[in-house]
């Protein structure tokens, strides 16, 4: 043990491997462990260990054995996250697949070297606004409804005002009794609104209310899933499970050749899709409605950044 | 230290992000799983500057400023239609004139089901099964549209589409009370039961009629309703909505002019039970299914002596009539039954981001029962069948172009296809100039292809025959438009502007015919028997205009306008020797209205609407009235009040003098109103 520990120290993450730990055998779990594992060159993590461990929430029991048989630790899932931080681990954990307010919750910021790390499946706001510029770039107003969790983002709304030169109509809701009214006025003085996640006040069970009533507004909504767009969003940008895989990959090969333990700072996934509902894209005006098209200038402005 | 490690997690269970979503907690899913589809009410979803026709949409906030007590008072806002009051208890809708008390020239839907009678093909605005405060908008498609909405839809389309039922989570109330005896009451519930959102309408709606009808025409009304509505999303993608209603009350029989009759009442209901499957398909394609029943009764069992009704002697009854002395006999004419029976599948698929295309087809039963209106006592049916296509195509960034067509049969008319071609051309996006040409038909209803009123007495012996029809067949409307759609500072400005030339072809209307003679002509000598017949055409040009402007979220002022010149050639005159009436300015030449909306500090709301409709002629038993002006008014405060929302507002109609609407003996005056609204959070 007090070998692993040492080696931990110094970020030589070799024989034991790693351990995945996903929330569930649900598909979009299979495909971000089928896309990690196939991003990983063979044996890379020692002759011992080609292949991570791999742990299925809904078929195991997680146990501190299993995470004394590793070296790093990625948690795929909100389930799986909770479950990996529960035992408190001292080994570097990669959590993936998880809300930013869920890993907020979870672990305590670390120094200048974290050994927890996390990569978002939330989008950040600011890619949410660019893609509303390329779609509609005579909006200047963009609404924000926001709730008791998704208040933590007021910041970067603040930072994204500044950024995008649109101004941010920022409206607050304390639970989904008021998201009808509250949404009402808010999308009278808009001309966009960007869906944000809350538990509370705007989830996948009535996300159908905003949209709707954007929709009768004839109001585009820019939103962070493929949900989303199939629902009735005019567009959203989001990470497919393969996308978020290929980072992890990457901050693992990253980790495996360090000299330090460090892993890099928790953040939104850097890869990422856009969608585009043809049918509300066109019907109110879209400038242009070419998901390959939005994609890569979407990608190629970030990069430039 | 491995001892401590090796202590045991419990599993979370497989429903914890179920709840941790009650518990407000994020999960993964809500970034990845699936969520309830918006769907669109109507068949096909275009900005204005792109859609094959002119549209009216009036949104809530309109119909709230405007001060509608009736559903149908807010039509007064759309260029070119007129409204009026044949009776207290009956409104007449009619597009670019030609209207009488029954216009059915206009395709009346309420979330997608066809509510235009079976019988006299007219709208019922009292029996919509729905209340005013249920609606969200509607939307007036503005010219003939049968490519998308069948027969009817040949001057135009009223689609109402109603809240959906987690817009108005809670209880409501509405109480109005004010003129002409008004006393209306809502009462709402809305809720959520698993998957299931719900919402149950009650109203009741009281009131005198006109009081200035110098006849003193009984036409109040008594009546209450009960409506449901329920959105069911068993999964994502799939949502079902179900809809009952019920309503039934008493009507004043209002007054037949030459029978005129003591006061009495005719018992009306009707029910709906509507239910639609919609599914969201991959690649934004929706699959939609939807059957629909509509049932109207109503029981005119009036009855009087012939002696009063025609007001002769008893005596002289049997002179008039060998054999027969005075008795009793039916004069109620509007004792019918009338019954709708609908399915229609539809398939919406974008195909492409070029293409965008709706299709489907239907089958229709239409039923009449009434024994007074076609002297048999038997249901009639129609049976029709229908398909459909739409295709939008973007042929280039600036030219849209919209094909439709539908194909029609019916048991009764045989088939017929109404095509329409538009192609908009867009300057940007926020301007566009249309140009459209389409050809549509309206077949006669069941009460106009079966008339054969023919008044008998108990023992069966004919005395009269009123209306007999003629073997009509369906009407036909071509017409072209060209219209312009602009948006200015930043979308707050909205111009629509169109010209247009509308021909109809075989005209169903009735001629007296003098050939014919009453059985007994000695108690009838100025009765002529009319026939229905199609004569002649009609044309419209004209040229309508819409502005509205958006001051602030719920601050704004529109202005509508119309123009109209028709021209009228009857080319069956089976009775050149006695017209009745001279049937010139069948439409308005012009029609105007003008409605703002201004929030002010303190929750309280101001708003005035003037209309204005030229002289006219309603058709029928109409009159040819006097153009008029009026001005309506309406001050409303909204406050909180121990958990509540609460709306308040005085309503006054017509400010100014009286004005005759549809016939002479009918003055609408002065009406006030109050009216509280109280939303129980």
């Amino acid at each position: 043990m007090w070998l692993m520990c040492l080696l931990l120290l110094t970020g030589q993450v070799r024989a034991a491997g790693i351990l995945l730990v996903a929330s569930s055998g649900a598909e979009l779990y299979d495909r971000f462990i089928a896309s990690f594992t196939a991003s990983l060159p063979a044996g890379e993590f020692g002759p011992d260990s080609t292949k991570p461990t791999i742990v299925h929430l809904d078929e195991h029991v997680l146990t501190r054995n299993d995470l004394a048989a590793s070296e790093l630790v990625i948690s795929v899932g909100t389930r799986a996250a909770r479950a990996v931080a529960s035992l408190k681990p001292a080994i570097p954990v990669l959590y993936t697949v998880i809300p930013e307010s869920v890993y907020r919750t979870l672990v305590t910021p670390g120094g200048t070297c974290a050994t927890h790390s996390a990569i978002f499946i939330d989008q950040p706001l600011a890619r949410q606004a660019a893609l509303a510029r390329s779609l509609f770039p005579a909006a200047v107003k963009y609404g924000v409804l926001l709730g008791p969790t998704s208040i933590q983002r007021q910041p970067e709304i603040d930072a994204l005002e500044q950024m995008t030169g649109r101004e941010l109509v920022v409206s607050v809701a304390g639970h989904e009794d008021e998201i009808i009214r509250t949404s009402s006025r808010l999308l009278y003085g808009i001309d966009l609104l960007l869906a944000v996640n809350d538990p509370l006040v705007l989830n996948r069970e009535n996300a159908k209310w905003l949209l709707y009533a954007a929709y009768q507004r004839g109001l585009p909504v820019i939103g962070f899933s493929r949900a989303y767009v199939t629902a009735g969003a005019a567009g959203a940008v989001f990470s497919e499970p393969e996308q978020m895989a290929r980072q992890a990959a990457e901050v693992v090969q990253r980790h495996a050749g360090a000299a330090s333990n460090c892993l890099p700072a928790a953040g939104f996934p850097h890869y990422f899709s856009v969608a585009i509902n043809q049918s509300v894209c066109s019907s109110l005006g879209g400038a242009s409605c070419d998901e390959e098209a939005l994609s890569a200038l979407l990608t190629s402005g970030e990069s430039e950044k | 230290m491995l001892a401590m490690a090796a202590a045991p997690l419990a599993a979370l269970p497989a429903s914890a992000d179920t709840r941790s979503l009650a518990a407000g907690l994020e999960t993964d899913e809500d970034f990845t799983g699936d969520i309830d589809t918006v769907i669109s009410a109507t068949r096909i979803r275009q900005p204005l500057t792109e859609s094959p026709s002119s549209i009216t949409i009036i949104d809530r906030d309109t119909i709230i400023a405007s001060g509608a007590i009736e559903v149908a008072d807010v039509l007064r806002l759309v260029p070119g239609i007129q409204v009026a009051y044949p009776q207290g208890n009956q409104l007449a809708v009619s597009y670019h004139g030609f209207g009488d008390a029954f216009p059915r020239s206009m395709q009346v839907l309420i979330d997608g089901r066809s509510i235009y009678q079976p019988s006299f093909a007219d709208v019922d605005w009292l029996f919509l099964g729905i209340v005013l405060e249920d609606i969200e908008r509607i939307e007036v498609i503005r010219g003939p549209n049968s490519p998308l909405y069948g027969s009817n839809a040949v001057s135009g389309v009223i689609n109402i589409i109603t809240r959906l039922p987690w817009q108005d989570r809670g209880t409501a109330a509405r109480i109005t009370a004010g003129d002409l005896g008004t006393r209306n009451g809502m009462l709402r519930h809305s809720g959520r039961h698993g998957a299931l959102d719900y919402r149950v309408t009650l109203n009741y709606q009281q009131g005198d009629g006109l009081e200035g009808d110098s006849n003193s025409t009984n036409d109040g009304r008594r009546l209450s309703g009960v409506s449901f509505r329920g959105l069911w999303n068993p999964r994502p993608s799939d949502e079902f909505d179900i809809q009952l209603g019920h309503a039934a009350g008493d009507l004043g029989g209002g007054a037949e002019p030459q029978h005129d009759p003591p006061p009495h009442d005719k018992q009306v209901s009707s029910d709906y039970e509507f239910v639609s499957w919609r599914r969201a398909l991959p690649d934004e394609a929706e699959f939609r299914w939807q059957l629909y029943h509509n049932g109207y009764n109503s029981d005119d069992d009036y009855r009087d002596l012939l002696s009063h009704a025609y007001n002769i002697p008893p005596a002289a009854i049997p002179l008039l009539i060998p054999g027969q002395a005075d008795q009793l006999a039916d004069f109620g004419l509007f004792d019918y039954r009338g019954q709708r029976y609908d399915l229609e599948l539809q398939h919406t698929s974008p195909a492409s981001s070029r293409l965008r295309t709706v299709a489907g087809a239907g089958i229709r039963l239409n039923r009449l029962k009434s024994e007074v209106l076609t002297n048999r006592d038997d249901w009639i049916d129609e049976w029709s069948e229908r398909v459909f296509v739409n295709l939008a195509y973007h042929a280039s960034d600036r030219l849209r172009l919209n094909f439709g067509a539908m194909g029609e049969h019916s048991d009764k008319f045989g088939a017929y296809l109404s095509p329409r071609i538009a192609a908009n051309w867009l300057f940007d996006p926020q301007h566009s100039v249309r140009l459209s040409y389409a050809r549509a038909r309206r077949t006669p209803s069941l009460v106009e292809s079966q008339f054969n009123n023919v008044h008998e007495l108990d023992d069966g012996t004919p005395y009269l025959i009123d209306f007999i029809a003629r073997d009509p067949e369906p009407e036909t409307l071509t017409s072209v438009e060209l219209g312009f759609t602009g948006y200015w500072l930043k979308r707050r400005l909205l111009l629509d502007a169109k010209l247009f030339y509308e021909k109809t072809d075989d005209r169903i209307r009735f001629v007296e015919d003098l050939a014919l003679q009453q059985p007994f002509p000695a108690i009838t000598p100025v009765i002529p028997i009319h026939v229905l017949v199609n004569d002649g055409y009609t044309k419209v040009a004209g040229a309508e205009l819409q502005l509205k402007y958006q001051t602030g979220p719920r601050d704004f002022i529109s202005y509508q306008v119309s123009k109209l010149d028709t021209d009228l050639i009857w080319s069956v005159q089976l009775n050149p020797d006695l017209v009745l009436r001279q049937p010139e300015n069948v439409a308005p030449r012009y029609t105007a209205s003008l409605l703002a909306s201004k929030t002010l500090p303190h929750g309280f709301e101001v708003s005035a609407a003037w209309y204005h409709i030229s002289n006219m002629v309603w058709l029928g038993d109409g009159d040819r009235i006097q153009g008029y002006k009026r001005t309506d008014a309406r001050v409303a405060r909204r406050w909180r009040s121990a958990g509540s929302d609460m709306m308040l507002e005085a309503i006054v109609q017509n400010t100014g003098n009286d004005y005759i609407t549809f016939r002479n003996e009918n003055l609408f005056e002065t009406r006030a109103f109050l009216r509280l609204t109280i939303d129980f959070r």
